[in-house]
């Protein structure tokens, strides 16, 4: 679990991506949600959680990044839970 | 002037969930395995370096060069070296590298982990202190990277989700049948390629008998520049970004690539020219990969994972280097060459080494 000053300190960097259009490189869905490779239109790249709501998403699907909260994995394995500031991605 | 390097002795402790063991019992095992193999002393050694990745999160012991000192009663140079779940390779090349500029005459190149002592959502966590910090943010674990990486994998080769399933089938039953001829090894026994196919998903496209498993272990090779049977010829080190998104490509790991290209070319050999093969497959994906990067065009003509690999003889992350150098050195014949491609996280570090039977 990360400490509350390690979130604090990544919040400003993951804001940045807030109500970014993204496209969708690379996706796994695992039971509860999943994570998908996104590209930014200055061409970078990052990592985020897909949430249950968004689970039709597939590869080469535009959408936006909005603020959200992660849980479980698919292995019902909590490695980090309820984030402070986690991004989720959500179709338009 | 670079002296050769070869394999004077070797240990190797069961793999698998070891609950009676400690990891200081473990290392102590595969070490004086090694040295009674090798016909040492403990004290006949001039240096030590021991990969260990997770003694200090999972055993509450992260300084293990006083754990071994006391072990064997030896007051020589011993360094512990962590890259992840390439620490015992890294150790090996270290070592290695001692021998062959002549620091050291010989030298003790271990690999311990211990992770069975914890439940495994701990341990993955734990794993995970080798992932980017964005992907520990994400809330991702190993499964998951490997997963987009078997997804951008497909789609670089044309594989259809059916194609692809085929081949991670194939290759976890095959490394359950080669394992079954070992006592060492953690899984003995036979799966199909049908139950690898209809075991759980755990992250899309990878399923759970798609997984190496949390394994304890050691392994210890003693290195000299006296003449022996397995030579140690070359290893060569690479490394690159931590987190999958900052990478060249997805589909393969460029300091695999970069390693083989270097490990080739100084020393005027080619896929072609290797034998053996033991490939870092944490997952089915992975050996797929291993074999793309390597430029594998014919993988029957050659023997793979010959102990069933990190998916079925087991992995505890930092014994699985050296593990590999042992399993390589014994299923080498005369004349032949074997190559070790062992990597750290998702391919940021890539470390390979190569073998030859004199």
């Amino acid at each position: 679990m990360p400490s509350a000053i390690q979130i604090r300190r990544a919040l400003p960097e993951l804001k940045q991506w807030l109500g970014q259009e993204v496209r969708v490189l690379l996706i796994s869905k695992t039971a509860s949600s999943g994570f998908a490779m996104v590209e930014n239109e200055q061409g970078k790249r990052r990592i985020f959680q897909v949430r249950k709501e968004a689970s039709d998403l597939k590869l080469g699907d535009r959408g936006k990044i909005v603020l959200g909260f992660s849980g479980r994995n698919a292995q019902g394995l909590l490695l980090h839970k309820a984030m402070l500031g986690l991004l989720d991605f959500h179709q338009n | 002037m670079r002296k050769n390097v070869y394999i004077a002795g070797m240990g190797l402790t069961e793999f698998g969930e070891l609950y009676e063991r400690s990891m200081e019992s473990l290392m102590h095992e595969a070490t004086l395995e090694a040295l009674d193999s090798a016909g040492l002393k403990a004290e006949e050694l001039d240096a030590v370096f021991i990969g260990n990745m997770l003694g200090g999160e999972l055993s509450s012991q992260s300084h293990l060069s006083s754990v071994l000192s006391e072990l064997l009663n030896i007051n020589c140079p011993i360094v512990r070296v962590e890259n992840a779940c390439a620490s015992g390779g890294v150790a090996a090349h270290l070592a290695r590298e001692a021998v062959a500029h002549g620091v050291h005459g010989r030298v003790l190149a271990l690999g311990v982990e211990k992770m069975t002592d914890h439940d495994s959502a701990s341990v993955n966590s734990c794993l995970m202190h080798a992932a980017a910090r964005e992907e520990r943010e994400a809330g991702l674990s190993f499964v998951s990277l490997y997963a987009l990486m078997a997804q951008a994998y497909a789609l670089e080769n044309k594989l259809s989700e059916s194609d692809l399933r085929t081949k991670l089938n194939q290759w976890s039953s095959k490394m359950h049948e080669n394992a079954c001829g070992f006592s060492k090894a953690q899984f003995k026994k036979i799966i199909s390629p049908e139950e690898v196919g209809q075991s759980p998903i755990l992250s899309e496209p990878l399923r759970l008998l798609d997984c190496s498993p949390i394994s304890d272990g050691a392994a210890a090779i003693v290195l000299s520049a006296e003449q022996n049977e397995v030579e140690l010829k070359d290893s060569v080190l690479a490394s690159d970004a931590a987190a999958l998104s900052q990478r060249s490509i997805q589909h393969g790991m460029p300091a695999v690539r970069r390693a083989t290209e270097l490990l080739f070319g100084q020393n005027d050999l080619d896929i072609s020219s290797i034998d053996v093969l033991e490939l870092h497959d944490c997952f089915s994906i992975t050996g797929l990969i291993a074999l793309q990067d390597l430029g594998v065009l014919d993988p029957e003509s050659k023997q793979i994972n010959a102990w069933g690999g990190l998916k079925a003889f087991g992995h505890p992350v930092a014994a699985t280097g050296i593990r590999q150098i042992i399993s390589a050195a014994k299923t080498l014949q005369k004349d032949q060459w074997a190559l070790t491609h062992n990597v750290g996280g998702t391919g940021a570090t890539a470390v390979l080494h190569l073998l030859r039977r004199n």
